[in-house]
């Protein structure tokens, strides 16, 4: 199984046992903290080991990916757009509203395909830093209230919010949209 | 009674300083005015790197107007193939590698670079000083450098180079109190004024490839009770105010969301409050991708974020002073 972890994180395991094993991951607590240290062994031999990394995957990723599992949780569903006619996607070709089916989620604005992007977090680490709630976190993670952190996919899709109204600086507004595709890039 | 030399001198001072003052304030509000329309009046292509964090990125930018309206094409040179197309109306965005692709409808038409109107200047000098720079060169043109600092610490400041001939903002430096640099728009190489061509316009990426999501129509705050406004902050740092407001259904959850935005003419800052119906909480703390800050906290079960380009103290006070409109 820990071979299979590996290359899971390493990105190599085959498609028809990446569903498998991903749940068992995320349901079997000593099968995470060993994908948590496979994760930190990978990042010191990248030497992307850093305190903020570190504070990040020893404080909240199992918060983190539970919350992804809850919200986001498996592979793939894709509706495919029909119309094909139009430079851009026909408004009607959207799928909109509250969606129904857990393998999506919208964040704000932003639809984010689900277990990409819980892995995303999981093996590259979060884009934003938690910069100050060490303390906080900390309290948490030994609570039994239902809290979790806010993920970095919807703290981007309300920056990018932020940004259609409220004329942030940057060259010529493009920040908000620069920041997403920045940011979304770095995974 | 005669008027003595000495008085006569000092009130010759008192009056070469306030025209002084008046010509420079004007001036700078000439260039931020033109840095405002440009976008608005200009096409071009260009190529620009962003630095933040100790990261460099470079992407590509191709802004038409034509005919009164814009459109634009936005899409990362590195790592994966993002992009983003909009226009007056929608924002279109490209996810190829998650086979994902959203469209929303764009509420504002604001989004050009800074909320600043001539008027404004008065009141900005207030909570920041401002400085007409001297001529610089950014990708092969000639640039004024305009510097905005904070006077508190409840802003960032700017650095902002200029293109002379068209007043296009070609370089941008996100700067704290201190004078350091936090983030870093600049362009490498642009081409203004050209003609686009409707392919130069047009996403890499198949659409048919992609899963589209979108989202309704936010509602207008007068349009019905239920978007009456609920909440606000009571803790707004000098100088921001409300500036806009609106609530939005989420897609995720069955609920709405409520943003306002609060600005000092420069900074802006978005609160979101939005109601959870899975009975969790949101952590309280602090998150930092660049310059933006980001605070996370929940109110009476409702979760609050305040997000915005601006220190961390400045969203934690205002996201503590979050409260229910009596």
């Amino acid at each position: 199984m820990n071979e299979k972890l590996s290359s899971l994180i390493d990105g190599e395991l085959g498609a028809s046992s990446v569903d498998s094993v991903y749940q068992d991951t995320v349901t079997n607590h000593d099968q995470l903290k060993t994908a948590v240290r496979y994760q930190l062994i990978g990042d010191v031999l990248r030497n992307e080991y850093s305190d903020v990394a570190n504070h990040l995957y020893t404080v909240s990723l199992a918060d983190r990916i539970q919350k992804r599992i809850a919200d986001e949780s498996t592979w793939n569903i894709h509706k495919s757009l029909k119309s094909t006619d139009e430079v851009q996607p026909s408004v009607d070709n959207v799928v909109r509203g509250r969606f129904t089916f857990r393998q999506s989620v919208f964040l704000g604005g932003f639809a984010v395909a689900a277990a990409i992007s819980a892995l995303a977090v999981f093996v590259l680490g979060p884009v934003w830093s938690e910069a100050t709630v060490g303390k906080d976190h900390s309290i948490v993670v030994e609570s039994t209230i239902a809290t979790e952190p806010m993920t970095d996919d919807a703290l981007t899709a309300l920056l990018v919010e932020h940004g259609e109204f409220s004329g942030s600086a940057g060259i010529n507004g493009l920040i908000a949209y620069a920041k997403f595709v920045s940011h979304d890039s770095q995974r | 009674m005669p008027i003595s030399f000495d008085f006569m001198r000092s009130v010759l001072v008192v009056c070469f300083l306030f025209c002084s003052s008046t010509i420079y304030a004007s001036g700078i509000s000439e260039w931020l005015m033109r840095v405002e329309t440009a976008p608005e009046r200009l096409s071009y292509t260009g190529s620009f790197l962003y630095e933040h964090d100790g990261e460099m990125e470079s992407m590509r930018v191709v802004h038409r107007v034509r005919n009164n309206q814009f459109k634009e094409r936005l899409y990362s040179l590195t790592g994966s193939a993002r992009e983003i197309i909009r226009d007056d109306n929608s924002v279109w965005c490209y996810i190829p590698d998650k086979q994902v692709g959203v469209h929303e409808y764009r509420q504002s038409s604001r989004n050009t670079f800074l909320q600043i109107r001539g008027e404004q200047i008065s009141k900005l000098d207030k909570y920041y000083s401002l400085e007409l720079g001297e001529l610089s060169r950014v990708a092969d043109r000639q640039a004024r450098i305009i510097s905005i600092m904070p006077r508190d610490d409840y802003r960032y400041g700017y650095e902002l180079w200029v293109d002379t001939e068209t007043g296009l903002l070609l370089r941008s430096d996100l700067k704290d109190r201190s004078g350091v640099t936090i983030e870093r728009y600049m362009f490498v190489e642009i081409s203004i004024g050209t003609e686009i061509s409707d392919a130069e316009l047009e996403p890499m990426t198949d659409q048919n490839s992609l899963s589209w999501f979108g989202m309704d129509m936010p509602k207008s705050r007068s349009s019905d009770g239920e978007s009456a406004m609920l909440w606000d902050s009571e803790t707004l740092p000098a100088g921001f105010k409300l500036s806009y407001s609106v609530n939005r259904r989420s897609v995720m959850e069955d609920g709405l969301v409520e943003h306002h935005v609060y600005s000092d003419g420069l900074s802006s800052v978005s609160l979101f409050v939005k109601n959870r119906a899975d009975g969790k909480t949101l952590t309280t703390g602090v998150s930092r991708m660049g310059a933006v800050s980001a605070y996370s906290t929940n109110v009476d079960g409702f979760d609050v974020t305040v997000v915005g380009e601006v220190p961390e103290s400045t969203v934690s006070i205002i996201a503590t002073g979050v409260a229910r409109i009596n």
